[in-house]
C-alpha cells in the first residue's frame, strides 16, 4: 500500500511538473466539437479522428482539444450513424457542431459500445446503448437495461429472477446505481424481477467493474451508471409501447426552440387490472402494480451554459388478503418506491476549465402492514440523501487533463418504525433514526507520457462521520439490554473514519489495434445492506458504518489486453482480476433485521476474495454482430465466527459464466437475436443431518410427539443446478423506410426455448406424518412467449 | 410479535412465488453427517414429573428414523447451587441427583429410552427433583467416554393476575366446524428490563400427554419485554380454544440464553426456501459435539374454561 501510494505521490508530481510546462504554449487554440444526431440529441462517446489521430467525446458528445494554427481533417463516427467528415482551419478558439445521420441498419445491431476500448485508459468497462438493448429477448418483452448487463463478464445476476448485480465477488449493495449521478438504493420492482429503469427514458447504461476512476466513490465493486436520454429541441414526439405486463408513454419536445427540450416517461403494469378482469371473485381486493415516472429537462443557456434537471418517481403497491367465513384473517399491504431529483449545472469556463456542479435528493420510503384476526403488524422505514457534488476538469493541453472535485451527502436513515398488536396489546418500537455526513474529494491526472504510455492517476479522500441527535440502547453480550442508553445531541460524533482511495490505470498502446492495460484501486464503503436473504425486499435496510460496524474495505488489480483485427470487425478483451475485501458483514443465523433497536447485536464481520478471468469477443459489424462472454472465476469468505473460521466459497461464486449475444439482420423488415447463458449453479449451506427435538409422548396411544430440526455443517457447501437457458427474438418493422412520422415495430420473444427448469430454489421437505424425506425443487419460469408493440410518432 | 416482523419480506415473497411459481421432486445429494448429541433437559419449579432429560442421536438426512434415535446408559446428574457474587457458583453435593431411564407408573410401567427421570417419582412425588425460584442448576451428562455439561437457572416466577376468553371465530377443516376462541393473559411485567417468558397449556385434547413437547405452546409469542418493560399486559394467543374446554396455562419465565434457544429453535423449524438463511439451534450445552438446552422453568399457573 505505502509502496503504491509513494507511486502514485510521483505521478501527481511529475504530472504537476509536465502542466507547467504546458501551459507554455499559450499559441494554441482551443476546438470544441460537439456532436449531434439529426433531432439535436447529442451522441455520445463518438470516435473523432483529427488528422487521423484518434479522439472520444465524452458521454453528452463534446471534446475539446487544444490545437495549433493550420488545416485539420475531422473524420466523426459512432456506433448506429454515418461518419461524418470536415475540412477546417484553425485561427483562433473554434466551435463547430457535427451532425450524424443515424444508420438504421446499424442501430438495430447489439454492439458493445468498445469500439474504443483498445486505445481507452479505463480497464474493466462496459457500455450497452438503449437501442441495442432494446432488441434483446427479455422476459414478457419487458426491457431492462440492469438484466442486460448481467449478459457480461464479470457481471452476474442471483439466479432466476433476481436482480442483485454481484460484480467480481462483490455483493449486491457494493455497486454505486447512479441514474444521471444520482444514487438510487433501491433500483428493483417486484423483488428484483425488473429493475426500476424504463427502457424509454435511457439512453445508455456503463458498468465499470474495476479501475475506478477517482470521481466514484461509496461502494466496493463496481459502478452502474443509467443515462437518460436528452428531449427532441424540434418538435414534440410521442412514442410508446404496449406489452403483456406493462404500457408505456414518452413524450417529448421543446421548451424553448433549439435551447430547451423535456422529455416524461412513464410505465404501469396492469397484472392486477387483467386478473379482476378475468377472475373478480377470486382476485378481490388482491392485487400487485407497479409505475415509474422518468423525467428530463435541460436548458443550454449559451454555447458555455447548460442546466439539466432529472426526476425520477415510482411505486409498487402490493396488497394480499386471505379470505376466510369469517371475513378476512390475514391482510397485507405494502407500498414502497423512490423519489429522485437532480439539478445539474455544466459550463465551460475557457478553453482550458470546465465543470459541472449538482444538486440532488434522493428518497426511499416503505410502508407496510399485516393484520391478522388478533394480530397486527404496522412498520416503515426509509432513508433520505441530500448530496452536492462539483467536478472541474482541466485541459492545459493535449496529452494531459486534471480532474478534480468534491462531493458531501448528508444521510438521514429512518430505520423503522413499527407498531405490533395482540389482541389490545400494543408494541409500539421507533428505532432511533439516524444521521450520518459523507464527504470525499479527489484529484486525477490522464497523461500521455509517450505516445504509446497513458497514465491516469487519482487519489481520493473520503470521510465518513455518523452523528446525533440518536439514542442508543447499550445492550449486554447475549443480546440482552443492560438498561443503559447513550444519547448524543445534535452533530455530535458518534464514529467518525476517513480514508484515501488511490487509483492508478496504465495503458500501453501496441502495434495493430492493441493495448495492455493494468489498474490499482482501492475503494471503501461506508454503508451496508442489512438483508439476510438471497432475494432483494423493499424492507432490506441500508445501515451506517458506527463504532462496531466498520467501513467495507476493497483492493483490486485488473491486467488486461484488448486486441482489434478483421478490419475492425472484431474485438477481443482479456482481463484477470485479483480483488480482496475486508469488513464483510454477514447477520447471524436467524438474526432480526426489523425493528431491532441492536441490529449491530445481531452482525458478524469478516473478510473476501475474488480472483478470475474474463473474455470478451465481439463481433461489432456486420449481419451478424454480437459478443461472446466468458468468466472463470472464484469468489469467498472467511469469518472467524463462521464455518470454523474457514473460508468457503461467496453463495454467488460461479466458476463458470458462459454468455452468447447474437443479433441478425434478417432483412429490411425482419432482424432476429438470441441470448444464450450459462452458469455454474449457486453455493448453498443444505442440511447434513437431523433430529428431533422438543419431545414429548401420546400416553394413551403411545406415540411420540416432536420436532425434525435440520443439522448444518460446511457453509456453502452445496451446488445448486447450473443454470442455463436460450433465449430468442425477432423485431418486425411493417414499413422501415416510411417517411411518415408514425412509425412502429413488433417485438416477438421466447424465453426459455428449450422449458429449462432452472431452480429459483431447492428445499427438502420432511413430512413427519408421512414420513417421508424428498427434496423438491421450485422454479418460476417456462418458455414464455412475449410480444411488444413500440411506437412513435 | 417477532413472526410479524419476519413476514414482512417472507409474506411478499411467498405470496409472489406462490402465484407463480411451479415444483417438482428433485433429487438432492447430501453430505454424510458428522452425529450429535441431542440434549433436551429441564428443571422446573412446579411440575417435577416435568423435570426430566431425553438423549438422542442425529442422524444423515435420508435415514429412515423419524423418531428419536435413544441414547441409552448415560449418566445424568442434576446439581442444585447458588450464584455468588464474584459470579462462580457454589454447587450443593448433596443435592446432586442422578437421572436414569424408567418404568414410571404414570406411564403405565412403559419404559421410555433415551428418557432420564429422578426414578424417586416412581415412589415418592414430593421427594423428587424439583427446581426452587433463585437457584442455578448443573446438569452433568456421561456418554460414550465424553462429558457434557450445561448450567441454568430457575427465576423468580411472574405472577398471572387473570386469563380471559374472547375473539371468538369459526374454525373449519375437513370434518369439523366449531366455534372456538383466544386466550388472553394479564400480568405485569417487572421492572427490570429484559424479562423474557415461554407459554404452554394443556387443554382436553393434551391433557393425557406427557411432556414439554407435547402440551400446547404458541411458538410464534416467545417475547422479551424490550419494548413492553414493566407495563401491564394483556397478551393474547392466536391460537383457538375449544368452547368450554377447560385449559391450564402455564407462564414460564426464563433466562436470556434459555430465550435465545427456543427463539432459534422457533426460527430453524419455519426456515426454509431462498428467503432465509438455515438456523443453527443457540446450544447452552458445552461438550464435543452436541446440540441441545437444558432449560430452566419458572412456573406459574392458572386454569381457565373458555368461554
Amino acid at each position: 500500500m505505502g509502496k503504491t501510494n509513494r507511486k502514485v505521490s510521483s505521478l501527481l508530481v511529475l504530472g504537476l511538473l509536465l502542466m507547467s510546462n504546458a501551459v507554455l504554449y499559450a499559441q494554441n487554440h482551443n476546438l470544441t466539437i460537439k456532436v449531434l444526431d439529426s433531432v439535436q440529441l447529442p451522441v455520445g462517446n463518438a470516435t473523432i479522428k483529427i488528422n487521423f489521430k484518434s479522439r472520444f467525446a465524452d458521454s453528452t458528445g463534446i471534446i475539446s482539444t487544444l490545437l495549433t494554427k493550420g488545416k485539420y481533417r475531422i473524420v466523426v463516427s459512432a456506433v448506429g450513424h454515418y461518419t461524418a467528415t470536415h475540412n477546417i482551419t484553425i485561427n483562433s478558439d473554434t466551435t463547430i457542431q457535427v451532425f450524424l445521420r443515424s444508420r438504421e441498419s446499424l442501430l438495430q445491431n447489439v454492439v458493445v459500445s468498445a469500439k474504443r476500448n483498445i486505445m481507452r485508459n479505463q480497464i474493466s468497462v462496459h457500455s450497452l446503448e438503449m437501442a441495442q438493448i432494446q432488441k434483446l429477448p427479455v422476459i414478457l418483452g419487458e426491457v431492462d437495461p440492469l438484466k442486460t448487463i448481467t449478459l457480461l463478464p464479470g457481471v452476474k445476476n442471483g439466479g432466476e429472477a433476481s436482480a442483485g448485480i454481484y460484480v467480481r465477488g462483490g455483493g449486491p449493495d457494493q455497486n454505486l446505481v447512479l441514474l444521471d449521478g444520482i444514487p438510487v438504493y433501491n433500483p428493483n420492482h417486484l423483488l428484483g424481477f425488473f429493475s426500476v429503469f424504463n427502457g424509454d427514458a435511457v439512453k445508455n447504461i456503463e458498468v465499470i467493474k474495476g479501475g475506478m476512476p477517482a470521481e466514484y466513490g461509496g461502494r466496493l465493486s463496481s459502478v452502474i451508471a443509467v443515462n437518460t436520454r436528452d428531449g427532441n429541441k424540434d418538435s414534440v414526439k410521442a412514442s410508446g409501447g404496449i406489452g403483456l405486463i406493462s404500457s408505456r408513454l414518452s413524450l417529448e419536445g421543446p421548451l424553448l426552440k433549439k435551447r430547451s427540450s423535456f422529455v416524461i416517461s412513464a410505465r404501469r403494469t396492469y397484472i392486477d387490472q387483467v386478473a379482476r378482469l378475468i377472475a373478480p371473485d377470486s382476485i378481490g381486493s388482491n392485487g400487485y402494480f407497479f409505475y415509474d415516472i422518468n423525467a428530463k429537462a435541460d436548458y443550454i443557456i449559451n454555447n458555455n451554459n447548460a442546466l439539466y434537471l432529472t426526476f425520477y418517481t415510482g411505486k409498487d403497491d402490493f396488497t394480499f388478503a386471505d379470505n376466510d367465513n369469517d371475513g378476512p384473517s390475514r391482510e397485507f399491504n405494502a407500498i414502497w418506491g423512490n423519489t429522485i431529483i437532480g439539478l445539474t449545472w455544466k459550463q465551460q469556463l475557457n478553453k482550458y476549465w470546465k465543470h459541472e456542479l449538482s444538486v440532488v435528493r434522493n428518497d426511499f420510503n416503505l410502508n407496510s402492514q399485516i393484520k391478522f384476526s388478533t394480530n397486527g403488524f404496522v412498520f416503515s422505514s426509509g432513508l433520505t440523501d441530500h448530496q452536492v457534488k462539483n467536478d472541474w476538469v482541466y485541459t492545459p493541453a493535449n496529452w494531459i487533463r486534471w480532474k478534480g472535485g468534491f462531493q458531501y451527502t448528508w444521510h438521514s436513515f429512518r430505520p423503522g418504525a413499527g407498531n405490533s398488536t395482540a389482541g389490545v396489546q400494543e408494541f409500539k418500537s421507533q428505532i432511533n433514526d439516524q444521521y450520518a455526513r459523507e464527504a470525499a474529494g479527489y484529484v486525477s491526472t490522464d497523461i500521455n507520457v509517450t505516445t504509446r504510455l497513458n497514465v491516469i492517476a487519482g487519489l481520493r479522500y473520503s470521510y465518513f462521520n455518523q452523528v446525533g441527535p440518536t439514542e442508543r440502547v447499550i445492550y449486554g453480550p447475549d443480546g440482552a439490554p443492560t438498561g443503559e442508553t447513550e444519547y448524543f445531541k445534535r452533530g455530535e460524533r458518534i464514529a467518525r473514519y476517513h480514508y484515501p482511495e488511490p487509483r492508478i490505470n496504465l495503458l500501453y498502446k501496441l502495434p495493430e489495434a492493441a493495448s495492455l492495460k493494468l489498474s490499482y484501486t482501492r475503494t471503501i464503503q461506508y454503508l451496508h445492506l442489512a438483508t439476510t436473504s438471497a432475494a432483494t425486499f423493499p424492507s432490506d435496510l441500508w445501515v451506517p458504518a458506527s463504532r462496531l460496524i466498520q467501513p467495507g474495505k476493497a483492493e483490486q488489480i485488473a491486467a488486461g489486453y484488448f486486441k482489434g483485427f478483421g478490419n475492425g470487425k472484431y474485438e477481443l478483451n482479456v482481463e484477470a482480476y485479483y480483488k480482496t475485501m475486508t469488513n464483510q458483514l454477514e447477520f447471524k443465523p436467524g438474526a432480526r433485521l426489523l425493528l431491532n433497536q441492536n441490529i449491530e447485536g445481531e452482525m458478524i464481520f469478516g473478510s473476501g476474495k475474488a480472483y478470475g478471468i474474463e473474455l470478451f469477443l465481439q463481433k461489432k459489424t456486420g449481419k451478424l454482430t454480437g459478443w461472446i462472454g466468458y468468466t472463470l472465476s472464484r469468489a469467498e469468505r472467511t469469518f472467524t465466527d463462521m464455518n470454523e473460521g474457514k473460508a468457503f466459497p461467496y453463495r454467488y461464486d460461479r466458476t463458470h459464466d458462459v454468455s452468447v449475444v447474437a443479433n441478425y439482420n434478417l432483412g429490411k423488415k425482419w432482424e432476429a437475436s438470441a441470448v444464450f447463458v450459462y452458469g455454474t449453479g449457486n453455493a448453498l449451506t443444505m442440511p447434513t443431518g437431523r433430529f428431533v427435538y422438543s419431545l414429548g409422548y401420546n400416553v394413551r396411544d403411545q406415540e411420540p410427539i416432536f420436532t425434525n430440526i435440520s443439522q448444518y455443517d460446511k457453509i456453502n457447501d452445496y451446488r445448486m443446478p447450473a443454470y442455463h437457458r436460450f433465449d430468442i427474438a425477432f423485431t418486425y418493422t411493417p414499413k422501415p423506410h416510411s417517411t411518415k412520422r408514425f412509425k412502429s415495430n413488433w417485438v416477438f420473444s421466447l424465453y426459455n426455448v428449450y422449458n429449462r427448469r432452472n431452480p429459483y430454489f431447492i428445499y427438502i421437505d420432511v413430512d413427519e406424518d408421512d414420513r417421508t424425506v424428498q427434496g423438491k425443487q421450485v422454479f418460476l419460469f417456462p418458455v414464455l412467449p412475449g410480444v411488444t408493440w413500440n411506437f412513435k410518432f | 410479535m417477532k413472526l410479524a416482523k419476519s413476514y414482512i419480506p417472507v409474506f411478499l415473497a411467498f405470496a409472489m412465488v406462490a402465484i407463480i411459481s411451479c415444483e417438482r421432486n428433485f433429487d438432492i445429494v447430501l453430505k454424510d453427517n458428522q452425529p450429535q448429541l441431542i440434549v433436551e433437559a429441564y428443571i422446573n419449579n412446579e411440575l417435577p414429573l416435568y423435570n426430566y432429560v431425553i438423549l438422542g442421536r442425529s442422524q444423515n438426512y435420508y435415514d429412515p428414523g423419524f423418531e428419536n434415535l435413544p441414547v441409552t446408559g448415560a449418566t445424568v446428574t442434576i446439581t442444585e447451587g447458588t450464584l455468588l457474587a464474584n459470579n462462580s457458583y457454589q454447587w450443593n453435593a448433596a443435592s446432586k441427583k442422578q437421572l436414569k431411564e424408567a418404568r414410571l407408573p404414570q406411564f403405565g410401567n412403559v419404559l421410555l429410552p433415551g428418557v432420564y427421570f429422578d426414578t424417586t417419582l416412581a415412589t415418592n412425588q414430593a421427594n423428587a427433583l424439583m427446581g426452587t425460584p433463585g437457584k442455578h442448576y448443573l446438569l452433568e451428562i456421561e456418554t460414550g467416554g465424553k462429558r457434557h455439561t450445561s448450567i441454568t437457572a430457575v427465576l423468580l416466577p411472574l405472577t398471572i393476575d387473570s386469563l380471559t376468553s374472547g375473539y371468538h371465530f369459526i374454525d373449519e377443516d375437513e370434518d369439523t366446524t366449531q366455534t372456538k376462541a383466544r386466550l388472553t393473559v394479564h400480568f405485569k411485567d417487572p421492572d427490570t428490563i429484559g424479562n423474557t417468558q415461554l407459554y404452554y397449556w394443556r387443554t382436553y385434547n393434551t391433557g393425557d400427554n406427557f411432556g414439554w413437547g407435547a402440551l400446547g405452546t404458541n411458538r410464534f409469542t416467545p417475547n422479551t419485554d424490550d419494548l413492553v418493560n414493566g407495563q401491564y399486559m394483556h397478551l393474547t394467543h392466536s391460537n383457538g380454544f375449544v368452547l368450554n374446554d377447560s385449559v391450564n396455562y402455564y407462564m414460564v419465565n426464563v433466562e436470556r440464553k434459555v430465550y435465545n434457544f427456543w427463539d432459534s429453535f422457533n426460527k430453524a423449524r419455519q426456515n426454509a426456501g431462498p428467503f432465509s438463511t438455515p438456523v443453527k439451534l443457540q446450544s447452552t450445552i458445552s461438550g464435543e459435539n452436541v446440540i441441545g438446552c437444558f432449560s430452566g422453568f419458572s412456573v406459574s399457573t392458572k386454569t381457565i374454561i373458555i368461554r
